[in-house]
């Protein structure tokens, strides 16, 4: 259950280093998670993501998603092991809860994780770059009258 | 559950006794705005393979096709998909031309394309700054140490 998204994200990093290891940075982001980056999914982890406890109403709207529509993508969620729903009682009656799971908050730090590296990647290969004639707004440095 | 002290995230939630007010409001605009800034992504750039691929772009600008399958670790056919769905958008236009006698398939990033993919790049990195914030918490009442006295003369 909880082995879900590490063995899928394991596999992902093995497929990776099958392959050689330059230009890594821009694979990882082609092999992120597509269970994480969905959209409304990635919106929902991320305003989880902090520790709070979201209601369904709150879900729903920060998403501008149907509630059936919602339901779907946090049972995959849940499935997936990103997060927990909970059931709790406030003033006697039952209500749900979503709060992120470990392995949920792992995921979507993994996530970051690729997409910084591969921004960064951008920037230190673009002093290599300025002898190229299509980059666009790389002014040459120096010569400067 | 006792002593559980989660900060509940919802439309109806008061500001409970315990929490101050000003970082509630802080904590549920960055909340907001991390959402906002999610929902904003060009849908067709936040897809992985295409977001690699537009990534390689807006660096060099111009690519040869062949380099796309070592840069970015998709297949062939994937790759073709992704970039023609890349084109009917106008974010990139594909071409070619000869070298000696050999033709060779270059993609190169359209100005719309260069717009499209710094706009989600900024909103992207937006979003992670407002995201993963801690919630805010219970003031804790202030615990009183009794020191317990040695001097006895």
């Amino acid at each position: 259950m909880s082995g879900g998204v590490e063995m899928g994200l394991d596999k992902e990093v093995e497929k990776l280093e099958d392959r050689e290891p330059a230009n890594a940075a821009n694979r990882e982001v082609a092999a992120i998670s597509r269970l994480v980056f969905e959209p409304r999914r990635f919106a929902m982890l991320n305003l989880l993501s902090g520790g709070g406890k979201a209601d369904y109403p709150f879900l729903q709207r920060m998403t501008d998603l149907s509630m059936s529509a919602l339901a779907t993508h946090l049972r995959k969620m849940e499935r997936g092991g990103l997060i927990e729903v909970r059931k709790e009682f406030v003033s006697r009656r039952p209500k749900t809860f979503v709060v992120i799971s470990p392995e949920g908050k792992r995921a979507l730090e993994d996530c970051f994780t690729r997409l910084k590296r591969a921004r960064r990647h951008d920037v230190d290969t673009q002093a290599s770059l300025f002898d190229g004639p299509q980059v666009a707004g790389a002014s040459p440095q120096g010569g400067v009258a | 559950m006792s002593g559980y002290s989660t900060y509940v995230l919802s439309d109806r939630a008061r500001v409970e006794e315990g929490y101050d007010v000003a970082e509630v409001q802080r904590f549920r605009e960055d909340v907001a705005e991390a959402v906002d800034c999610i929902r904003s992504l060009d849908g067709l750039i936040h897809e992985p393979s295409r977001l690699a691929v537009m990534t390689v772009l807006r660096i060099r600008g111009e690519e040869a096709y062949g380099e796309f399958v070592r840069l970015t670790g998709l297949s062939k056919g994937n790759l073709s998909n992704h970039l023609a769905k890349l084109e009917r958008a106008g974010h990139v236009e594909v071409g070619g031309h000869f070298e000696g006698k050999k033709p060779v398939t270059t993609v190169l990033l359209t100005e719309h394309g260069r717009e499209r993919v710094e706009a989600y790049w900024d909103a992207m990195m937006r979003a992670a700054m407002k995201s993963g914030g801690p919630p805010p918490g219970r003031s804790k009442k202030a615990t009183v140490r009794r020191r317990k006295g040695e001097d006895h003369g």
